[in-house]
C-alpha cells in the first residue's frame, strides 16, 4: 500500500487555487505542518487500524477533514488527497457528486460532536459501495518511486 | 608502447575520468530541482479530479456551505 506524502498535497493545493471557488484556497506555506503530518501518517500507525486500503482511505479523508490542517479548503484537499490514494493503490472512485459532497459533511458534523469513529465507518461503508479496483495504469517503475518517497516519509519524525 | 604513446594514454585517461564524472554529477543537481514523484503525481491527479468532481469542490467551496 502507498500512501501520501506532504509533497502529494503540494502537488494537489496549485491545482485548487486555479479553480474559481467563493472561499480562497490557501498556500502550501499556510499549512499547519505537524496537523497534516499527523493526518497522513497516523492511519498506517494507528496500532487497531486495519490494513485495508478502503479503512486507510476512509481514515485518511476524516483526518484531513477533521484536523484541519490548513486555514481553508480542508474538505476541498481531503476529497482530492482520497481521489489520490485510492488511484495509487488501485481504486476508483464512482460516486456521484451529490453523495461525495454528502459524505464530506456527514465527517464534518460527526467530528463536531466527537464521533470520529461513526465519521471512518460512514466513509468506509460508501467506499465500498462506490469503488471499484481498477487496472492499474501507473508505471511500475513510478510506482517504486512513489512508494519509496512515502517510505521515506513515514520515517521521518511527526 | 613507446614515451609518447604512454602520456596520450594517461590524458585519455584523465580525460574519461573527468567525463565520468560530469556524466554522474549534472542528471543528480537536475533531478533535485524537479517536484519529487509524490507532487508530480499529486498535480496530475488533482486534475482528474476537478474534471469528474468539479461541482462536489464547488459545493465544499462555495460561501453558503454548512
Amino acid at each position: 500500500m502507498i500512501g501520501l506524502t506532504l509533497d502529494s498535497i503540494k502537488g494537489i493545493l496549485p491545482v485548487l487555487k486555479k479553480q474559481s471557488f467563493d472561499e480562497p484556497v490557501p498556500d502550501f506555506s499556510e499549512v499547519d505542518i505537524g496537523k497534516l503530518t499527523s493526518a497522513l501518517k497516523t492511519p498506517f500507525l494507528h496500532k487497531h487500524s486495519s490494513h485495508e486500503i478502503l479503512h486507510i482511505a476512509a481514515h485518511i479523508f476524516c483526518l484531513l477533514i477533521e484536523s484541519h490542517s490548513l486555514p481553508n479548503a480542508n474538505k476541498r484537499m481531503a476529497v482530492v488527497a482520497l481521489f489520490n490514494f485510492l488511484r495509487v493503490n488501485g481504486y476508483e472512485i464512482f460516486a456521484s457528486n451529490v453523495r461525495l459532497y454528502a459524505v464530506a459533511m456527514a465527517v464534518t458534523w460527526l467530528s463536531k460532536y466527537q464521533l470520529f469513529d461513526k465519521a471512518i465507518d460512514e466513509v468506509f461503508n460508501f467506499l465500498k459501495e462506490e469503488t471499484k479496483k481498477s487496472p492499474m495504469v501507473i508505471p511500475k517503475e513510478q510506482l517504486d518511486e512513489l512508494e519509496q518517497e512515502f517510505v521515506t516519509f513515514m520515517g521521518q519524525k511527526k | 608502447m613507446n614515451k609518447q604513446q604512454s602520456t596520450n594514454t594517461k590524458k585519455e585517461k584523465n580525460f574519461l575520468s573527468k567525463s565520468k564524472s560530469f556524466a554522474v554529477h549534472i542528471p543528480q543537481r537536475d533531478k533535485t530541482s524537479l517536484p519529487s514523484i509524490q507532487q508530480q503525481f499529486g498535480t496530475t491527479v488533482a486534475q482528474e479530479a476537478v474534471e469528474k468532481y468539479g461541482q462536489t469542490l464547488q459545493w465544499l467551496g462555495g460561501k453558503d456551505r454548512v
